[in-house]
């Protein structure tokens, strides 16, 4: 274990903390004195470009109050995740802790115009859990596939397209019937087979199927009709 | 390019988003994998669904977290990191397209990836990416000569093909590079056949071929396929 420091944290906390009361606080930092976080005004900035801010901070300088802050708010979120998708306690806390060691070690790496906070570090916790949860200890990495097409000059109207993407997706996910956006959820993002639904659920296997066939078809209608 | 599908519950969007939520077993990531790095339109909506994945958390209820594991991250990072060891030298058949032969010196178990050949014109390399996966499903690289075209076949349980290279063209219409072809038609029976270029595939299938011409099943020519 490391080192007990008297000194207290001068980390503020970030504005969703009071929806967690849970979490206790760090018992210890570190001798290297921390610059405080800088902190933006709160009312101006979205949580969303405070979180990226916090990652950047980590990558440039590795600022230990902007990890914590993003740990205060993102840990107790990936750790639901994470048990919804399966993981018992104890696995899911080590996949919490191995997320956060990730984040640490790759803050330098994380390009606010290319994803969004909450994207990336999903996209990390998604990975522990791949490693947690398979016994088969198998994850392609998935991050730096940019780099495989070495279209560096075509980035910035990708960039855009991206987004434009992205932001259509979400439309489409808050359109969907409200049944059938969470047997999407339930499927996909919490991994579960359509008999797990269907247990979970109440409702019959076969509605189960129809209602996510016609989800995912109607989200792919979607998508494409921009036609790329 | 398109990306064609045929009577499927996995349909190639299911295999994208799922893929997205980390829920593909590896032959079939390492093949989405792929198809991302080739095909522009594939990977926006990889990355439309990763930042679904970024919203939900986001909606998540939190669960408390132990002080211990803020401590514990904290102990670690403190440490440094060791770095990883550097992956070990394969021996690389150099004509594997760029993006791909990529992926696979990183990722693959092989200690050699090297062409095999099968009948004329045909070669191919089977790919190993954690040795747990059952013996009947394959991932394997297909090199199809220009021109080449293999004898009639079906599948048993489903089958996926990306075009790496190249292009070729069957029964069900013409595929390209970055091309996902999602098959699970037991009915369908095809003999895919290389255009001008040839065509490099990577495929996916769970059983052997079927082959329908009782001829080439008696010559074995491709028992191996």
């Amino acid at each position: 274990m490391m080192a007990s420091l008297a000194q207290a944290p001068s980390f503020k906390p970030p504005l969703a903390l009071g929806l967690f009361s849970g979490l206790t606080r760090p018992m210890t930092m570190h001798a290297t004195p921390t610059s405080p976080a800088q902190t933006p005004p709160a009312a101006t900035t979205s949580l969303a470009s405070q979180h990226a801010q916090w990652i950047t901070l980590v990558g440039q300088s590795k600022d230990r109050d902007a990890f914590v802050g993003l740990f205060e708010y993102f840990a107790p979120r990936i750790k639901s995740y994470l048990l919804k998708n399966g993981a018992d306690e104890a696995t899911a806390e080590e996949a919490v802790q191995n997320t956060f060691v990730t984040i640490w070690e790759k803050a330098a790496s994380f390009n606010p115009a290319k994803a969004a906070a909450s994207t990336w570090v999903f996209t990390i916790a998604r990975n522990k859990r791949i490693d947690a949860l398979r016994r088969q200890k198998f994850v392609v990495e998935l991050d730096d596939d940019s780099n495989l097409l070495e279209n560096t000059a075509a980035e910035t109207v990708e960039d855009f397209a991206d987004s434009r993407t992205i932001e259509k997706l979400h439309t489409a996910m808050d359109t969907l019937p409200p049944e059938q956006a969470q047997l999407v959820r339930m499927a996909f993002f919490e991994d579960k087979s359509h008999q797990a639904i269907s247990d979970e659920t109440q409702l019959p296997l076969g509605t189960v199927k129809s209602r996510l066939r016609l989800a995912v078809d109607k989200l792919r209608h979607i998508l494409r009709s921009e036609r790329n | 390019m398109t990306t064609n599908t045929q009577r499927t519950e996995m349909t190639s969007e299911q295999l994208l988003m799922r893929y997205a939520a980390g829920a593909l077993p590896p032959y079939e990531s390492m093949m989405m994998a792929a198809h991302i790095a080739l095909n522009e339109v594939a990977r926006r909506r990889f990355k439309a669904y990763e930042a679904e994945g970024g919203r939900m958390v986001e909606t998540l209820d939190p669960v408390s977290v132990t002080s211990a594991c803020l401590n514990n991250v904290l102990s670690i990072i403190e440490c440094g990191f060791a770095t990883a060891p550097a992956p070990a030298k394969k021996e690389v058949s150099q004509d594997i397209p760029a993006p791909f032969r990529q992926l696979l010196e990183k990722n693959c178990k092989n200690t050699q990836l090297v062409w095999e050949t099968l009948a004329d014109g045909v070669a191919k390399i089977d790919i190993s990416l954690c040795g747990t996966e059952p013996r009947q499903r394959k991932l394997r690289l297909l090199r199809l000569a220009p021109n080449r075209q293999t004898p009639v076949h079906g599948h048993h349980g489903y089958e996926l093909t990306l075009v790496l290279e190249g292009s070729f063209a069957d029964e069900t219409g013409r595929y390209v590079q970055g091309d996902l072809i999602v098959l699970d038609n037991p009915e369908l029976h095809h003999s895919p056949r290389a255009e001008a270029m040839g065509c490099i595939c990577l495929t996916l299938t769970q059983a052997p071929l079927r082959f329908t011409d009782p001829l080439v099943q008696l010559m074995n020519l491709f028992r191996r396929i």
